[in-house]
């Protein structure tokens, strides 16, 4: 049972998060509305298109301009700061304390710091802007880039930096003997998956990038990559230092050996207890106001942060569970926890393969058996939103109409024109354990039986067998199984043709929609903005309507902030805290 | 049989002991399914897995691994961890054990003298107020998992009266050490407590503490000299493994106070499959309670000249 104080205050925030989300579509529509000029000039900011360095000259044309208004948004003080820039977080242990390995743990958090990629996302706006590369250009069919990057450029130990430690860094992530978990990633540059061939591998030093001098790189794409400068705001681009990896091997990233080229370097590192970043005085831009970013490291997510919030040993904390529902429960709490829409989808994916679930219709009535204001309102707690389409608000060309009808009757109507007979029948249902998805399959186990007549089955998977069992799905057949995707990137690309399409198909479903697969190989390289939304906008009522993914919820993010932080930015993708932004206000 | 033959055959007992770990702990983890790289949300491409276990040689065939991880613990290497790629398992253990170890011995000191005084106390006062408050507090020690005790005194502690950080590790002389240490030393307190009052309240029956009484021994002195040094020792036998447990860390206590302690690699090791952790840390949680074992065998005879015999 809800407390009413916390459910007013809940709702107060869920409001303020779907306004967050509606102002945004409206300005996604005038920023198509605006767009006038040919070509990729649509695509992306002038900056990006290696036309001077004011990516702000036409940021209403960009797709990623779009996601402005959502994420964390503190203002500027116009008041006095404190004499102590520090700033205290919250982290857990990084996994993979190297740019060009790392999957994407709160590694992260140090990553976007310490190290400067060619390009970087703008925590205020969303958008591109040049960071080593001073600016780039690409060829008509969006295939080639040419990025100039850059002279005076440093490592935070003074050495310089140039073209030819990009092509180092990029082409090691393709190496073996790297041993990077994210390689997929290098799979848009020329040759990238046939360095990845299973059957007759390319040697890596094959990728398609070269330094033609000390100041140009020049990248051949395996097609047409218009967002690829999204990508290479990515750690897995960022430039690594070759002479202290070839020489201190995996330790290179202790914090006694590391050299970077952010806007600070780490200084400390003692596992499981702390990280200190420092400014790093060899950087070429601005100097941050934050002198210090000191990260206390704690075991997992939920445990124990909140309560160093509130013991004021943090500025900024996560937090989780009941500890959440805690301080959203105490008014004066309250004011400090910030929320925001997270860029991500949960959804049930489907056996395409095998009877019953390769029947669209069977898909269908599951999709409209579950009430997602359930799940998302009773069942997690108004932590959740409800999604009825796949691909999150903030990513352009997402289309929030693509939905089907849902409620019970709907439910039975598609499930009688599926023909199926369930009299015998127990549908399987597998998933990744965790708090969360434990909760909202005990829900569909209740609700299926009430709404379609036949028994689910729970299928609960440990987290370290989950991939395993994922990637044994390509040949073995099931019936659902939980699934989910957050975004790397603002494009809708990295949700539709890394995933869904036939020749992807992530998640083992064997799903192939022809009609699906034409629109999202055209819409990839279309270099017209709002053809290409409208192209990836048609493909996902497809998606939706072919219910084999069937989404259900979102994740929403909550921070804790000492109201004496300002200046604070975060985007919805990859929500970390980058030390350049934030002020300390004299409290 | 001598004394220098006994302690050199036990010794070499550990042998056998520590190879029949390492492959009861080898088979079961392999045995559990699941792989090193899989634990997010979003699983890794095949392609990507395949090459990751090819890289670490998890693609060889078990008895190969098994003989190979062998060898290489024999040349002093402990091979990498998998969730932790800058780090060796020598590098955790070398960063970790330390910590746990010196906890664990603030904490065995003050389950000790907490522990004992308890004990004796309620033996000594057996069936009077002071025995019940006595056995009460260590019921409670027992039955209260250390989980709820550190949660109850970051709350108590930090959080109400603001006397402590809520967690953190600066070495034993900083405040921060109070909240893990007592929560650590609150089970093992207990146990001491009742294993030394049931084992003084045996004693203090039998015939020679009779027999000391009536030559006039001062009390003080029949139960220190006299009954104590007999009872303790299925205390030292209990001390030992537990003092064993305590220094090579416990998970929620270091969870919960943000101890960098080893106990945690126990259990998060399992959880994310990173087989040569789990097995770097078994391996030394078993050399060190084989150990407590040996040097508790080698207690007994100082406090029981009988056993040397």
């Amino acid at each position: 049972m809800i407390d009413q104080n916390l459910k007013a205050e809940m709702q107060f925030l869920l409001d303020d998060a779907f306004e967050h989300r509606s102002s945004r579509r409206t300005l996604m529509q005038r920023a198509l509305a605006i767009g006038g000029a040919a070509g990729l000039a649509y695509v992306f900011p002038r900056a990006v298109l290696g036309q001077g360095a004011t990516p702000a000259a036409s940021p209403a044309a960009s797709p990623v301009a779009g996601s402005a208004q959502t994420g964390l948004h503190i203002p500027d003080t116009d008041g006095d700061l404190a004499e102590n820039q520090v700033l205290r977080l919250a982290i857990t242990e990084p996994r993979d304390m190297d740019p060009g390995v790392s999957t994407g743990y709160d590694e992260l958090a140090i990553f976007f710091n310490i190290f400067d990629g060619l390009t970087g996302v703008d925590m205020l706006t969303g958008e591109v802007v040049p960071r080593c590369a001073e600016s780039w250009e690409i060829n008509a069919d969006a295939t080639q880039y040419t990025f100039k990057i850059r002279q005076d450029l440093k490592w935070s130990n003074g050495e310089s930096l140039n073209a030819h430690d990009f092509e180092y860094s990029w082409k090691r992530v393709m190496n073996p003997d790297t041993m990077s978990k994210y390689r997929p990633a290098m799979h848009v540059i020329k040759n990238g998956p046939a360095i990845d061939s299973e059957t007759d591998p390319m040697d890596f030093n094959e990728l398609g990038v070269k330094a033609s001098d000390d100041y140009t790189l020049v990248v051949d794409m395996e097609g047409p990559t218009p967002f690829f400068p999204l990508l290479t705001s990515t750690w897995t681009y960022a430039p690594v230092p070759q002479k202290v990896v070839e020489d201190k091997a995996e330790a290179w990233a202790e914090a006694e050996n590391i050299v970077s080229n952010g806007p600070f370097k780490m200084t400390e590192w003692n596992h499981d207890q702390n990280i200190v970043l420092e400014l790093n005085e060899h950087y070429y831009g601005e100097k941050p106001t934050i002198t210090r970013g000191e990260y206390t490291i704690f075991p997992d997510d939920s445990t124990q942060q909140y309560i160093s919030f509130e013991n004021d040993e943090l500025d900024i904390a996560s937090p989780e569970g009941s500890d959440l529902e805690r301080a959203l429960a105490d008014a004066e709490a309250a004011k400090n926890i910030h929320t925001f829409a997270q860029s991500n989808c949960r959804f049930i994916t489907c056996d395409a393969k095998t009877a019953p679930t390769d029947n669209a219709d069977f898909r269908r009535a599951i999709y409209a058996a579950i009430d997602r204001d359930t799940i998302a309102n009773t069942i997690l707690k108004q932590q959740f939103v409800p999604a009825l389409n796949v691909v999150p608000s903030d990513i352009p060309g997402n289309n929030p109409d693509a939905t089907n009808p849902v409620g019970p009757d709907a439910a039975k109507a598609a499930l009688a024109a599926s023909g199926v007979d369930t009299s015998n029948f127990t549908l399987e249902y597998s998933y990744r354990v965790d708090s969360t998805t434990k909760l909202v399959a005990e829900y569909i186990e209740q609700r299926i039986p009430e709404v379609l007549g036949f028994k689910v089955k729970l299928n609960p998977i440990e987290a370290a067998a989950w991939s395993d069992y994922v990637n044994s799905r390509h040949e073995q057949p099931f019936n659902t199984k939980y699934g989910s995707w957050g975004s790397d990137f603002a494009d809708p690309s990295n949700w539709h043709n890394q995933n869904f399409v036939s020749q992807s198909d992530h998640y083992y479903l064997s799903w192939k929609n022809e009609e699906y697969d034409a629109l999202c190989a055209k819409a990839v390289g279309e270099p017209d903005v709002e053809k290409r939304n409208e192209l990836y906008r048609q493909a996902e009522v497809i998606l939706v309507n072919d219910a084999a993914y069937i989404p259900v919820y979102r994740s929403l993010a909550f921070e804790a902030v000492k109201p004496y932080v300002v200046n604070l930015h975060m985007q919805p993708i990859l929500a970390y805290v980058h030390l350049r932004y934030p002020k300390i206000a004299a409290h | 049989m001598s004394r220098s033959a006994y302690v050199i055959r036990r010794i070499l007992l550990m042998i056998p002991t520590m190879l029949a770990i390492y492959t009861v702990t080898f088979l079961l983890i392999h045995a559990t399914p699941g792989s090193p790289w899989s634990n997010q949300d979003k699983p890794l491409p095949k392609s990507v897995v395949d090459r990751l276990n090819a890289a670490y040689g998890l693609d060889k065939p078990l008895w190969k691994q098994y003989i190979d991880y062998l060898m290489n613990v024999l040349r002093g290497d402990f091979g990498p961890s998998f969730s932790s790629r800058s780090r060796t398992v020598s590098d955790i253990i070398a960063d970790t054990f330390p910590v746990s170890l010196q906890l664990g011995l603030v904490a065995m000191v003050i389950a000790t003298v907490v522990g004992l005084s308890l004990g004796v106390i309620g033996a000594v006062k057996h069936n009077t107020m002071a025995d019940y408050v006595s056995s009460f507090l260590s019921i409670v020690g027992i039955s209260t998992p250390s989980y709820v005790v550190a949660s109850l005194l970051v709350l108590i502690l930090a959080s109400w009266l603001g006397l402590v950080p809520t967690n953190g590790w600066d070495g034993i002389f900083s405040t921060k050490i109070v909240i893990p240490a007592l929560a650590l030393s609150f089970f093992p307190a207990a146990i001491l407590a009742r294993y030394t009052r049931a084992s003084l309240l045996d004693v203090l029956g039998s015939d020679y503490v009779r027999t000391a009484r009536a030559k006039g021994v001062q009390e003080r002195w029949v139960i220190i000299r006299h009954a104590l040094r007999n009872a303790l020792l299925p205390v030292v036998t209990v001390g030992g493994v537990v003092f064993a447990d305590i220094i090579t860390g416990s998970f929620f206590v270091e969870v919960i106070s943000g101890v960098p302690g080893m106990g945690r690699y126990f259990v998060t090791s399992i959880s994310s499959r990173d087989y040569p952790v789990v097995l770097g840390t078994v391996l030394l949680f078993g050399f060190v309670i084989t150990l407590m074992n040996l040097i508790v065998d080698l207690i007994y005879p100082l406090l029981d000249p009988r056993i040397a015999r």
